[in-house]
């Protein structure tokens, strides 16, 4: 039986590397997509378009709009001479974030009266447009509190005593908030996922058309040993592509790992196992080659994007984020990101490690029975 | 094509679930984020200062916890996003004029959620440290005892900076170029394998006619499908059309016929099924969720994606889409962009003519 199995496996071997289609498919994923996702959905909220209207001209206005430009988030892109003008700046895109001095800015000041200042922020994006309004709003209340403490003739050596608060924030996990090594990450873990699910289904359902899998039928071997012979190489592939693109991202981007690699390889095998399963159901009930691919790609996509790796999940509606447990890839993120960035163990992830399991287990059972039935 | 009823079912119900599911699932608000407290002040000051986070609406207070541990485990498991260890000499340091310390720990492993949470807290942070200051100024009795400058921010646009608004009308371009050339090019092929377009080479119709009479039904097909989704967008999902509805669909039509003009055109590079849909997928599929701005503008990505989306025309056609859905604005603004997307469908409908009249 050994050397049967051996024979098999071999054969396998051999009949996948023939194929082009499957090894464009997994270097394309692996070496490019990954690093394509990291660079491409990443979004670096720097260096936003600031656009000044001054109608006060003072000194006083010029010393907001000098802190106001003064950091890498806001460069001062336009001076607008004219509400119109800011307007239009903004329609055109040109100006992320408008700021508008009135003309009673400095006299109201001196006068010791509230003076309002407008910020204008382009809210098509959600994202870019809180950041920008909150980049804003604070640097004008911290010139407001300069202000006030001026105006009040504090001597400069009491200003550091003044009651204040003094929020000191700490990012944990990815300090830098560098987006760019979470999107790598996650296009490794959903690349697997899409390789691992796109193969099996073609691999099975293209024997079946081309009809060797009748000539395996009368062979003498069991369907287990077609099964693990089938499987083997394209796990094996699958792998070692997988590590490759992981190695691309944490040496190309920096991705840290703080927790236990042995860990996550652990996961990965269980992550890979679940989603052979949901591969070969696929091939198992589709008709030919074009319904497995197109039915790989009904399922790969929604997977993807429910699972946290493009957006949180936590931001969804419940609805959907309830619908997300269904798909291996939720877990499969969260192990990934507990374990790459927040360097957590099996103590906080092994109900992920316990549902990656049982999504395995009950799609290759369900796979190996109905593939069984055809061949018996 | 109507032959295959698999087919035509899965190139109406692939892009619409497609458009259900992104539409809700792909979200970047930040609202009710998770937060916790550890309070060694156990101060009324404490409790005001923490209220000013969670009446701004973007933060939810989940839990009251006795130690830092507790913090810990909790921005761990992600029951909490953001942590705040208040010192137990906060309000004493208040009361007694003094600058006072908070700790606040944000999760930053999903970065742009924690980028846009850490904006919200520096400036609700920054306003409740003046309000402070200007309490004291008031018992000093300091003439000017109100803020000095406030910042009066309005969104335009989008005032309740809801993501869907940016999403949605960016998803019918994405949807076009990730499905159209799929399913053209897929059918296409499929006619040219069972060998009925073999029939037509040997008819005296000419490749034009040919293109035209190709493209007509998958045009056809595909534009019905975005009307549809026009049509959930802007009644199911209430996202607003502020231009002109007719202009946007006499727009969405032309980019239409260049989608699946991209379909056609790998049509002619691919003999095989599988070459459709590897060409498909990495030519269309793949560009279109990566170099059209589709999460966020294209201004803010590095400049080598910048250069990538300026090759494929869901990035023009998204810039059409957000400045009639959201801007309002009409063709004296537009035309660039609108120029150059029928200048790309032209080119892609000569391209494939000429492939197969080599072919021919």
């Amino acid at each position: 039986m050994g050397i049967r199995l051996a024979a098999l496996i071999r054969k396998e071997f051999l009949q996948f590397f023939r194929d082009r289609f499957v090894i464009i498919l997994v270097a394309w994923a692996f070496m490019v997509d990954a690093l394509l996702m990291g660079y491409s959905l990443a979004l670096k909220p720097e260096h936003l378009a600031l656009g000044v209207l001054d109608q006060d001209r003072s000194q006083r206005s010029s010393q907001l709009i000098q802190q106001l430009s003064a950091t890498r988030y806001l460069d001062l892109a336009h001076w607008a001479s004219s509400g119109r003008e800011m307007n239009m700046l903004l329609d055109q895109g040109k100006v992320d974030v408008g700021v508008v001095i009135p003309a009673s800015f400095s006299r109201q000041i001196d006068l010791g009266q509230p003076v309002r200042v407008q910020v204008l922020v382009d809210g098509t994006n959600s994202v870019v447009a809180s950041i920008g309004a909150n980049y804003v709003s604070a640097i004008i209340l911290r010139h407001s509190r300069q202000v006030l403490i001026e105006r009040s003739a504090i001597a400069p050596s009491q200003v550091a005593a003044l009651p204040a608060i003094v929020g000191r924030i700490r990012v944990w996990y990815n300090p830098g908030l560098d987006a760019t090594i979470y999107m790598a990450l996650s296009g490794v873990l959903l690349d697997l996922m899409f390789i691992a699910i796109v193969i099996p289904a073609v691999a099975v359902v293209r024997e079946r058309v081309a009809g060797t899998i009748e000539q395996l039928l009368v062979a003498p071997i069991r369907p287990i040993e077609l099964l693990v012979a089938k499987m083997l190489p394209m796990a094996a592939v699958t792998f070692t592509g997988f590590v490759i693109s992981l190695l691309e991202v944490v040496v190309i981007f920096g991705v840290p790992l703080q927790g236990s690699l042995l860990l996550f390889f652990t996961a990965s095998v269980l992550f890979l196992f679940a989603a052979f399963g949901i591969g070969l159901s696929i091939s198992t009930i589709a008709q030919n080659l074009q319904q497995a691919l197109l039915a790989s790609f009904f399922l790969v996509i929604p997977m993807v994007f429910l699972s946290g790796t493009m957006t949180p999940v936590d931001s969804m509606p419940a609805v959907m984020q309830y619908i997300s447990y269904v798909s291996p890839l939720r877990y499969f993120t969260d192990i990934g990101v507990g374990i790459f960035f927040k360097g957590v163990g099996l103590a906080a992830l092994w109900p992920r490690f316990l549902a990656l399991f049982g999504f395995g287990f009950l799609l290759l059972t369900f796979s190996a029975q109905r593939l069984g039935r055809r061949l018996t | 094509m109507r032959r295959d009823p698999y087919f035509l079912g899965l190139s109406v119900v692939l892009p619409i679930t497609m458009f259900f599911l992104f539409s809700h699932a792909v979200t970047l608000d930040v609202r009710d984020m998770p937060l916790a407290v550890y309070d060694r002040s156990r101060s009324q000051t404490a409790r005001r200062y923490i209220d000013r986070f969670v009446s701004s609406g973007y933060f939810r207070l989940v839990a009251h916890v006795d130690d830092v541990g507790a913090l810990n485990r909790m921005l761990g498991t992600g029951q909490a996003k953001v942590a705040f260890v208040i010192p137990q000499d906060f309000s004493r340091n208040l009361h007694n004029n003094r600058p006072a310390e908070v700790q606040i720990l944000v999760d930053g492993s999903f970065p742009t959620t924690a980028q846009v949470i850490v904006g919200y807290i520096d400036a609700i942070n920054a306003s409740a440290s003046q309000a402070v200051l200007v309490r004291y100024l008031e018992r000093q009795g300091q003439r000017s005892s109100q803020l000095a400058i406030e910042p009066a921010v309005r969104v335009w646009y989008d005032p309740a900076l809801k993501s869907m608004n940016y999403i949605v009308p960016g998803l019918y371009g994405v949807i076009l170029l990730a499905f159209a050339p799929l399913l053209t090019a897929l059918g296409v092929v499929r006619e040219r394998e069972s060998g009925s377009i073999h029939q037509i080479f040997v008819s005296p119709v000419r490749p034009y006619q040919f293109i035209l009479g190709k493209t007509i039904p998958y045009c056809a097909l595909m534009f019905a499908v975005t009307l549809v989704l026009l049509a959930v967008g802007i009644y199911g999902f209430r996202v607003p059309m502020r231009g002109n509805l007719l202009l946007f669909v006499a727009l969405l039509a032309v980019y239409t016929v260049c989608t699946v003009g991209v379909g056609l055109l790998f049509s002619t590079l691919t003999r095989s099924q599988l070459g459709a849909i590897l060409l498909a997928l990495l030519g269309a599929m793949m560009p279109a969720f990566y170099f059209s701005g589709f999460l966020y503008p294209v201004e803010q990505l590095p400049a080598f994606v910048r250069y990538n989306c300026y090759l494929f025309p869901a990035y023009y056609f998204n810039r059409i889409s957000r400045d009639i859905v959201l801007k309002g604005m009409g063709l004296q603004q537009i035309w660039p962009d609108v120029l150059i997307i029928m200048a790309y469908t032209s080119l892609l409908l000569v391209g494939a003519s000429l492939r197969l009249k080599k072919k021919v």
